[in-house]
Parts: structure tokens; sequence; C-alpha cells
């Protein structure tokens, strides 16, 4: 089964002079359970890329198909439910909500998501305890160090059980022993879940812990 | 509600801060409707709660008692109206009374005390008997009290203190109610040699079931140079009022819109401060009507809690309230006033919302800039 099939996707930004060609003709296909490195060079077009499979941005040209949904064709509802039950997202800069605890940063999800209350809120508490987090789950995120803001971040990705996990350069702003042991985490709970997932970075040592690695530039996918 | 009530909680300063600025605004708000009212009622109480239904004026006075002058005659005249039950003469006269030590502006009312226009009810003490007086109980504060003998200082008369109405005072003046042939001598000793002593209205008791102001329309066409109002409008009309009402109206509308601007810029502001989680949570999967009914929760609170605390406020200021200056907490102008608010509030909210609803979940992807 393909958890993901990007096809012929092209994503223009802006236009006239102005007007910036930020993916090319991408296309990749993403099996379950596959874990998925994307490489490539700062402004390559990564967090488009992740932007157009997880249902934020609609592309300019091509069709984007997680599972057995064709996104293109979503209605602005849909799309928004789409991005609560079907993808999780890990983004670049971590974006926790300030004034919510690290706990609450995941059962945010309740009101949004499919799954019950008590559904969000026993997942939280599981990944509180996988992710090391348990100690720390009432502490706000400015009293959090980086490390484990990036695992709460992991953990509201995974609450709402998606069968996609995308995320963003997650060890951008850790150290390398701490970015390895993210991404390890990460790693595990993707594998231990059953998902599919594309991590996105720029660092080669973490790549080891991913099934396949696709490259990228200039907006253009480079397989193999 | 869990979103907005976190929120709150989390910066209870700010919350805290605004729901004090709206409680006081609100206080402000109630604050002048209830002044207004006094000061109204100080102004005309003695002709808005006065006991005749009509209140006939001479027609050029234009509804100014103080200008109107009718002769004793008329009064057979507008008794003989259809739907006319009693008529009674009603003199008003204002001098300068001395009442212990110090002197004081008093509005005399010459009544027939079992007629309209009696002083009723008595809500102290007992009606007048020769020599006698009962006053308005605000006229308390200027020193009219149960007891105390007035001396109208032109005269010399002595008048004692024997009862009280309420809300009855007149021209923002104490005021004094006793018989109307008291009155009249009153009047002849404070201008001697007077030829005649003029009426200054002529109060009219209706049919039951008639309407006043009916009746007081019929009273103006059947007889020559009078005009018959109701007592509502005959306040309405005292020259003044109108000013009066459109200051405070004015005072009132402008104290409003400064709440409803405070509590909407203020949303505004912190909306934009936390646009950033607003497009995160967007970014998840949030929908923006959730995001807004959370807004529009919080504005909720902050004017619910902004008009407990006015009313505490208010509530606190009637402790020291007196009859010179009655205020106490009317719930149903607390309520009209916290709705209009509320309403107001939530509707200023929309420019937050629409902030929200404009911002674009894909930016939560764009990561730190
Ligand atoms: N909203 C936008 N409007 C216009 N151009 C944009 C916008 N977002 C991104 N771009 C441009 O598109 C290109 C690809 O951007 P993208 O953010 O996908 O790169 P990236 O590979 O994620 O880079 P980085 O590693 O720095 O995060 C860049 O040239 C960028 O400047
Ligand atoms: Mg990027």
């Amino acid at each position: 089964m393909t958890a993901l099939i990007v096809d012929d996707v092209t994503k223009v930004y802006g236009e006239g002079h102005t007007e910036v060609r930020a993916l090319c003709n991408a296309s990749l296909e993403l099996g379950d359970n596959e874990f998925l490195a994307l490489l490539g060079p700062s402004g390559s077009g990564k967090t488009t890329l992740l932007s157009v499979i997880g249902g934020l941005l609609a592309p300019t040209s091509g069709t984007v198909t997680v599972g057995e949904i064709q996104l293109t064709a979503l209605s602005r509802k849909e799309q928004t439910r789409f991005r609560a039950n079907r993808v999780g997202f890990v983004f670049q800069g971590f974006n926790l909500v300030p004034f919510l605890t690290a706990r609450e940063n995941m059962t945010v999800m309740a009101p949004i998501s499919d799954a019950t209350r008590d559904e969000i809120e026993a997942r939280t508490d599981q990944l509180l305890e996988e992710l090391g987090l348990t100690a720390r789950r009432d502490n706000l995120p400015e009293q959090l160090s980086g490390g484990e803001r990036q695992r709460v971040a992991i953990g509201r990705a995974l609450v709402s059980d998606p069968d996609l996990i995308l995320v963003d350069e997650p060890t951008a702003s850790l150290d390398t022993e701490l970015g390895t042991q993210v991404v390890q985490l990460l790693a595990s709970e993707i594998k231990s879940r059953g998902k599919a997932g594309i991590m996105v970075t720029h660092d080669l040592r973490m790549v080891e812990f991913t099934d396949r690695t696709v490259r990228i530039l200039d907006g253009e996918l480079l397989n193999g | 509600m869990f979103i907005a009530v976190r929120d709150i909680w989390r910066s209870k300063l700010r919350f805290g801060l605004l729901g004090g600025a709206v409680g006081l605004l609100i206080f402000l708000l109630l604050f002048l409707n209830t002044l207004s009212a006094t000061l109204l009622g100080f102004f005309i109480g003695a002709i808005e709660n006065n006991s005749a239904d009509v209140l006939v004026y001479e027609a050029t006075s234009r509804r100014n008692l103080q200008a109107s002058r009718l002769d004793l005659s008329l009064l057979d005249e507008v008794a003989a109206v259809p739907g006319v039950v009693a008529a009674a003469p009603i003199g008003e006269l204002t001098l300068t009374a001395a009442i212990g030590d110090s002197l004081t502006d008093l509005s005399l009312w010459g009544v027939d005390l079992a007629g309209p226009g009696r002083p009723q009810p008595i809500v102290e003490g007992r009606l007048p008997g020769p020599g006698e007086v009962v006053v308005d109980e605000s006229g308390v504060s200027e020193g009219f009290e149960i007891g105390s003998t007035i001396t109208l200082v032109a005269s010399g008369q002595e008048l004692e203190v024997v009862g009280y109405v309420r809300d009855r005072r007149y021209a923002v003046v104490a005021t004094g109610y006793l018989s109307f042939d008291e009155w009249v001598a009153v009047f002849e000793a404070e201008f001697p040699g007077t030829p005649v002593v003029p009426l200054s209205l002529i109060g009219v008791e209706t049919a039951e079931g008639e309407d006043p102001a009916a009746i007081g329309e019929r009273i103006s066409a059947a007889v020559a140079g009078v005009e018959g109002l109701d007592r509502k409008t005959g306040a309405a009309g005292t020259p003044g009022v109108d000013s009066i009402s459109q200051s405070f109206a004015l005072i009132v509308g402008i104290t409003f819109g400064i709440v409803v601007l405070v509590v909407g810029f203020f949303f505004l502001i912190l909306t934009v401060q936390k646009l950033r989680s607003f497009v995160t949570l967007r970014a998840i999967g949030t929908d923006t009507g959730y995001l807004a009914r959370s807004l529009v929760i919080q504005v909720v609170l902050v004017v619910l809690v902004g008009s407990l605390l006015a009313t505490g406020v208010l509530w606190a200021a009637t402790l020291g309230a007196n009859p010179a200056f009655p205020l106490a907490v009317d719930r149903g102008l607390v309520v009209t006033v916290t709705a209009a608010v509320l309403v107001s509030s939530v509707l200023a909210g929309v420019l937050s919302i629409r902030r929200i609803a404009r911002a674009n979940p894909a930016d939560a992807a764009q990561g730190l800039h």
C-alpha cells in the first residue's frame, strides 16, 4: 500500500518578476510504514513540499494523494479536518502554543480531532511517557529546553494518530547529541506505530535512522 | 472553552487589568445613569410624581410652571370639562427660608390637601394643619427635618415641619407642601398689597379609565388660554429638562463608546500578539470558528467580571447614599448596561476574529524568521 503519492507537483510563489518556482514537477511515492529523509540545501523547497503534502499549501499544478484522499479535491473545511486527523506536522520552529503546558499543547487536539477526548488524553499520557516528558508535563514551553520543546512538538504531531508524519528540520536548533536522540525517538515512534513519515534535514548523520533518502535541489526531486 | 480559559489563566494580570478597566467604565455608566435620574428627579419630581393626573398651565407659559399664572375663576371651567372628576388649585412660590442659623431656598406649594395635587403619599409623619408644612425628604440635608421650624425670611412667618413626601423636589430646590389657604396667606405676607393671588397650575383628577393626555387636550380645547398636560408630558416639557437629558445622554454615549473601543482594541492587540499561536492552531487543524468562539468566550468573561466589579463598587457607594443623594443598585439598569456592553464588545471582537481568519495557516510551516 502507498501512504502518499505526489504526482508532478509544481509550486510557484508570487507572479511576474517576483515569481519563485519552489517546486518543479516533483513526484514521489511513500509506502506504509516507510520513513523517508528529505535532504537538500536551504531554499531548495523542502518546507514547500511538506506544506503541500500536509494540506497547508495548494500546489500550482499536480496532485497529492494521502491514503485514499486527494488533497486538491478537498474544500477548505475538509482540508482543516484533514490536517487535524490525517497528518501530523512537526514545524521547523516547533510552534508550541506559549500559554499552554506541555501536556495541554498535545491535548489541544482533543476538540478538533475525530478521536474522543478520552482517547486523546490516554494517548497524550502515553506519549509523554515515551518521550520522557512526564515530569515536565505541566511546564509551559518557556520553561522547557529546546530538546524538550521539540519532543512536545513530536508528541502533538502523533497524538491524533495520523497515518503520515511530516517533520521539518527537527535537529536544526539542537546540538548533535540531542539531535540524534530526538531523531532516534522520532524514528522509533513512527516505526512502532507503523506510520509513514518524511523528515526534512540537511544533516547527513540523521539519514541512518530512515529507510530511504530523497534529495531536493532547486525544487527538483532527485530520487535514489 | 479550553484555550480561552487557559489563555486567561496564564495572563491573569493582563485580563485582570482589562476586567478592572471595563469594570470602572461600567460603574461610570451605571453611576451616570443614576446621577442623571437623580438630578432630573430633583428638577421635576414634583411634577412627574404629582398626585394630579393632568396639570393645567397657562398656555403662554411654555410649560414652565413658575411662569404660569392662572385666575382662580378658571377652576370651575376646568372642572366642567367632561372626564374631569375634580379640579384643585396649585400655587408655587420659591422664597428664602431660614432654618436653624442658615438661609436656603424653599419651593412652597399650596394645594388642596384632599384634592388632586395633594402631597401623597406621606412617607413619614402626617398631613399639615394650620402653621404646618410637609417637606420632601431630600430636604433633610438642608435642615428640613420633622419637628424643625422654618422661618420665611421676608414675612417672618413660621411653619413647623410635620411630615415627609418622597421624590417631590422641584427645580433642584427643597419643597414644602401646605394647604392652599395657608399658602395664599404666605403669598400675601410676602407681597403685601397684592391685588390678586394667582394660581400656578390647576390639578385635575380624571375619571377612571380615561387617558390623561386626551383629557388634557380636551381641557386645552375647551378652556381659553390654558394648556392641559398629563404629568409625564408636563415634566418632560419643563424648560431645561431636554438639555439636561441630552447632556447626560451624550456623556453616557461617549463612555459607552470608550468601553467598547477599549475592549475591541485590547483584544485586537492580544490577537496580533498571539497571531503565531493562532496560525499554528489553524495549521494543525483548528477551524476558525473554534478560535472565534474562544475569543467570544473571553470577551464575555471579561465583560461579566467587569460588570460584577462595577456592581460591587456601586453597592459599596450606596452605603454612603442619603436622601439628598439617593443611590441604589438598580438590577434592571445593571442588566441593561451589561447586556449593551456585552453585545457591542462581542461585535468589536469581530475585528480580532477577522484578523485570525485572514491569517494564512501555511505560515506556520515557514519556521523561525
Ligand atoms: N510565501 C512565500 N512567498 C514567496 N516565496 C517563498 C515563500 N515561501 C518560500 N518561498 C521561496 O521558495 C523557495 C523554497 O522555500 P522553502 O521554504 O521551501 O525552502 P527550504 O528548503 O525549506 O529552506 P530552509 O532549509 O531554509 O528551510 C525559497 O526560495 C523561498 O524563498
Ligand atoms: Mg524550510
